[in-house]
């Protein structure tokens, strides 16, 4: 492994900071592109619902909503926040920080495979903001664009051409062919490079969970891209694939995205298990319980993650025989996450806990994670599916599973990192208002949802004054309260912003290994220069050797001799 | 639990007391784990001089804490398995025995269409009745349908039936359901469909045996053929324009708001709904009762095609309105009526 140490020092701005090859400076891309994006996201959310707590007043901001506006919103809420925050942020931007660094390595296996990775999902980031200014308005027909309404060129002012859903289609072609291009990079990466002495029993969690998502990443994508891809031909060439008068079948587009829909949530859940791995070791001070345990329930549960998709079709018209089965596969997979809850909580037994930032992100994924867990039981099961599915219980319900997941696994991760590759250390009190705010207003906004779900109200509606069973007092108080905690929630991360760019610039500076930590990328400088190591380090054992009996320290670093 | 909406069909208990024994089980297993959870962040805070335990988790004495919870999970998993199978196969896993009733249901954008035969029992046949937005039903008999749909994927959805399916363009998709207890129950489109996806409402009134079967001799009326008086809508305007014109500024901002240009247009152009370009005082033809026949467009008419667009349909667009009883006040209408009138 050779290190280009001494040629960095020659490079132009543009090289270092914007075409460049350092899978830091790309990890660091990544992760702003991601959060700027998180932000329009969210105030996308703050439109529709304020919508819905005030049906027809002006909007502070953005003025009255139309309902296809209201469509449009939706629509791009959800899949900024997958495509464009949760994938970028916890795979790409994590995976590109954390993968060579933690292996030992100089840099990624294809530093410029690594860089055109970046810059495709920067495109793609281009071509889906451009969608919201051409004629017709982005795609209004849903994240999950199911057929007909998504192939006859719906957008959200009527049946014009459609030229924000051709975009939108082409948007999120591009961002697969970068983070398959980045997947590659990160498999070949954890299998050539590893430091001398690493083996696949002494990786960091972080490392196997990141190459776990990234293998059911791919495994997954492939049937998406071809149902986009005949998409995109039904709505532009006219071929009739998801055309029933032209002998296609609407419901083939919802196997294929699911089919890759189901697995991607474990492609987002999976480095957060990781990161949870990471920072709950340095601050209980205690190995991880169950190493093996968990990596071999990861595995399974990623095999098993291919034979549930089903369950978001249960009253779609699929034949009822097969409900039972995917009814049955859907409920197992509380299983192995429930043996990595288990686990986690049964690692802070007898353990010595600091309540730090990422720490408190860190557990409040865990407290968070459960209630979205127990209720997916409740739409696994099929027969009760029936009624709640397409309510609001179940936005409620995959809220609880993807904000901790994405925003407290997200969180965790980068103020635990922030002192490594900033060099910097945060400041600990904003953060920690930072995650009682997040907190509090999170649980405000969804909670309640699980109430107006079961009352039977029904999603993607604009205006519901014309439901008497759904305008009740009990369920409009549910949509003010949810709508004021949604403006708290947001308001509050501007905390988190004002934290990073004001440590950044004059936090105390950091030393190279601020938490006591074991794993190799605190062994290189903060901020690792390009190269990371000045020499190859030599890893003697696992990661998670905290309070080792009959060692003065309570940490042991894998790259100390004894 | 005040928040589930009473139950008036036969299965729908079924999925009442599967949300109580998911409820209880998940309820107490997150009871547990989040209390465990709870007490070790505070009893295991770091203090000075005591350091963790070196615990790693990889032998029986240690993962049996772990193991055993998980068992059972495991166990609590196939028991929900095994209840929701009972209420699948008798919800949606086939139909029922005696099937006394059988109705057509069609999705389109955005209203619900239902078909049911007339007095020879049979559907396709001339006397079928045909309502858009409104489904009678009559109550204790297993009534069993075919849900299609004209355009894009909707979703038939009533919540105190405790029932919902999709409809798929292509498909027809069977289903039933027993209604326990006469009354006037609403009907959801679960699946957006497009633009006006929130309006697509309509009402399932279920009569007791006795009334259904007046209703259907009637062919499909509360009232026996011919009790009508003077049409209704005329003297509706006459007293709303009595006291003057309507606010046409108040009416501009109403169509926008209460969705209508989801189907309507200003530009003469031919949408799902017929244009307001130049409708008022124009002469159409509409289908009223099977039948053609034309129309003035005047303020009667106008309150008509708002109130009861089924009614009159004008000739070459589908019945596809919801009727708007209750959800536009006559006021509103009055300045609805009031803006079309400046639509030239």
């Amino acid at each position: 492994m050779s290190t280009n140490q001494t040629s960095h020092h020659q490079m132009t701005f543009v090289q270092k900071y914007i075409f460049s090859t350092d899978h830091k400076v790309i990890g660091m891309q990544y992760m702003i592109t991601g959060l700027i994006m998180a932000f329009l996201g969210g105030f996308l959310a703050y439109g529709f619902r304020m919508q819905l707590a005030f049906p027809g007043e002006a909007i502070p901001l953005l003025g009255k909503m139309t309902a296809g506006q209201y469509n449009e919103f939706i629509t791009m809420h959800g899949t900024i926040m997958i495509f464009w925050v949760a994938m970028p942020v916890l795979l790409a931007a994590l995976g590109n920080l954390l993968i060579p660094i933690m292996i030992g390595a100089d840099d990624m296996a294809f530093p410029t495979l690594n860089m055109i990775s970046y810059w495709v999902f920067f495109l793609s980031t281009v071509v889906l903001i451009a969608s919201f200014f051409v004629p017709g308005g982005a795609f209004a027909g849903g994240w999950t664009a199911y057929p007909p309404l998504s192939a006859n060129g719906y957008t959200a002012h009527g049946w014009s051409v459609g030229l924000g859903g051709n975009l939108w289609i082409i948007a999120v072609a591009l961002e697969f062919v970068a983070f398959l291009i980045g997947g590659i990079n990160f498999i070949v990466t954890t299998f050539n490079m590893r430091a001398p002495g690493l083996t696949w029993f002494r990786l960091p969690m972080m490392v196997w969970m990141m190459l776990s998502a990234v293998l059911i990443f791919m495994f997954a994508v492939g049937p998406l891209i071809a149902g986009a891809a005949m998409l995109l031909l039904d709505r532009t060439v006219g071929t009739g694939f998801y055309n029933p008068a032209a002998g296609g079948d609407p419901i083939l587009f919802q196997h294929m995205f699911w089919f890759f829909g189901h697995p991607e949530v474990y492609v987002i859940l999976l480095p957060t298990i990781g990161v949870l791995a990471e920072v709950m070791t340095t601050f209980a001070r205690k190995p991880i319980f169950g190493y093996k345990m968990i990596i071999y329930a990861t595995i399974g549960a990623g095999f098993l993650s291919f034979v549930v998709w089903a369950h978001h079709q249960f009253i779609a018209g699929i034949d009822p025989r097969m409900a039972t089965f995917f009814s049955i596969t859907t409920i197992m997979i509380s299983i192995p996450f429930s043996l990595i809850i288990f686990a986690s909580i049964a690692t802070l037994w007898k353990s010595s806990i600091t309540l730090s930032t990422p720490m408190l992100f860190a557990l409040g994924f865990i407290g968070e994670f459960l209630i979205g867990g127990v209720t997916g039981i409740y739409l696994g099961s099929s027969a009760f599916d029936i009624y709640v599915h397409d309510t609001y219980f179940v936005i409620a319900h995959f809220h609880y599973a993807l904000i901790p997941t994405v925003f407290f696994g997200g969180l965790a991760a980068i103020y635990f990192w922030f002192p490594k590759f900033i060099g910097r250390m945060y400041n600990e009190t904003l953060g920690k208002v930072h995650f009682w705010l997040t907190t509090i207003s999170f649980n405000l906004v969804f909670f309640p949802l699980f109430f107006s779900g079961m009352a039977g109200e029904h999603r993607r509606i604009f205006d519901y004054s014309m439901w008497k069973s759904l305008m009740t007092p009990e369920i409009m108080n549910i949509r003010i309260i949810s709508t004021l905690a949604l403006i708290v929630l947001f308001l509050s991360q501007f905390i988190f912003v004002f934290n990073m760019i004001k440590s950044a610039l004059s936090g105390p500076k950091a030393e190279k290994n601020p938490w006591k930590s074991n794993t190799l990328e605190w062994q290189a400088d903060s901020p690792p220069p390009h190269g990371n190591f000045a020499q190859t380090p030599v890893v003697h054992r696992g990661p998670y050797e905290y309070s080792v009996p009959g060692r003065s320290e309570d940490y042991w670093p894998q790259t100390s001799a004894n | 639990m005040g928040f589930l909406p009473p139950n008036v069909s036969s299965f729908g208990h079924h999925i009442d007391s599967l949300f109580w024994i998911i409820t209880i089980i998940v309820g107490v297993a997150f009871i547990i784990a989040e209390g465990i959870f709870l007490y070790f962040i505070i009893k295991y805070r770091k203090k000075d001089g005591v350091k963790a335990e070196y615990v790693a988790g990889n032998v029986w004495s240690q993962t049996k804490w772990v193991l055993i919870p998980l068992a059972i999970v495991i166990a609590l998993d196939f028991f929900v398995d095994i209840k929701t199978h009972t209420a699948w196969s008798e919800i949606k896993g086939g139909l029922p025995q005696n099937q006394d009733l059988k109705i057509r249901i069609t999705g389109q954008q955005f209203s619900w269409a239902y078909t049911l035969p007339g007095a020879d029992g049979q559907l396709d046949t001339d006397d079928d009745i045909k309502k858009t937005g409104e489904l009678h039903v009559p109550a204790d008999t297993n009534i069993v349908f075919d849900l299609e749909a004209k355009d894009v994927l909707h979703s038939w959805f009533v919540p105190a039936l405790r029932l919902k399916q999709d409809a798929v363009p292509g498909r027809t998709i069977r289903g039933w359901f027993k209604v326990t207890q006469p009354g006037s129950y609403e009907v959801m489109c679960a699946e957006i469909c497009g633009v006006g996806h929130t309006i697509m409402k309509s009402t399932m009134i279920a009569h007791s045996k006795e009334e259904f079967a007046q209703w259907v001799a009637n062919g499909g009326s509360d009232t026996a053929p011919g009790a009508g008086g003077a049409d209704p809508f005329a003297d509706m305007a006459k007293n709303l324009f009595a006291s003057g014109a309507g606010d046409a500024e108040k009416g501009k901002a109403l169509v926008t708001a209460k969705a209508c240009m989801a189907c309507h247009n200003l530009d003469g152009s031919k949408t799902v709904g017929p244009t307001y370009k130049g409708l008022f005082g124009s002469k159409r033809t509409v289908t009223a009762g099977g039948q053609d026949k034309e129309v003035v467009a005047d303020e009667a008419y106008l309150l008509r095609s708002i109130y009861e667009p089924g009614a009159e349909v004008v000739k070459g667009y589908p019945p596809a309105m919801p009727p708007q009883k209750g959800l536009v006040s006559e006021q509103e209408a009055k300045d609805i009526i009031e803006y079309l009138k400046t639509v030239k």
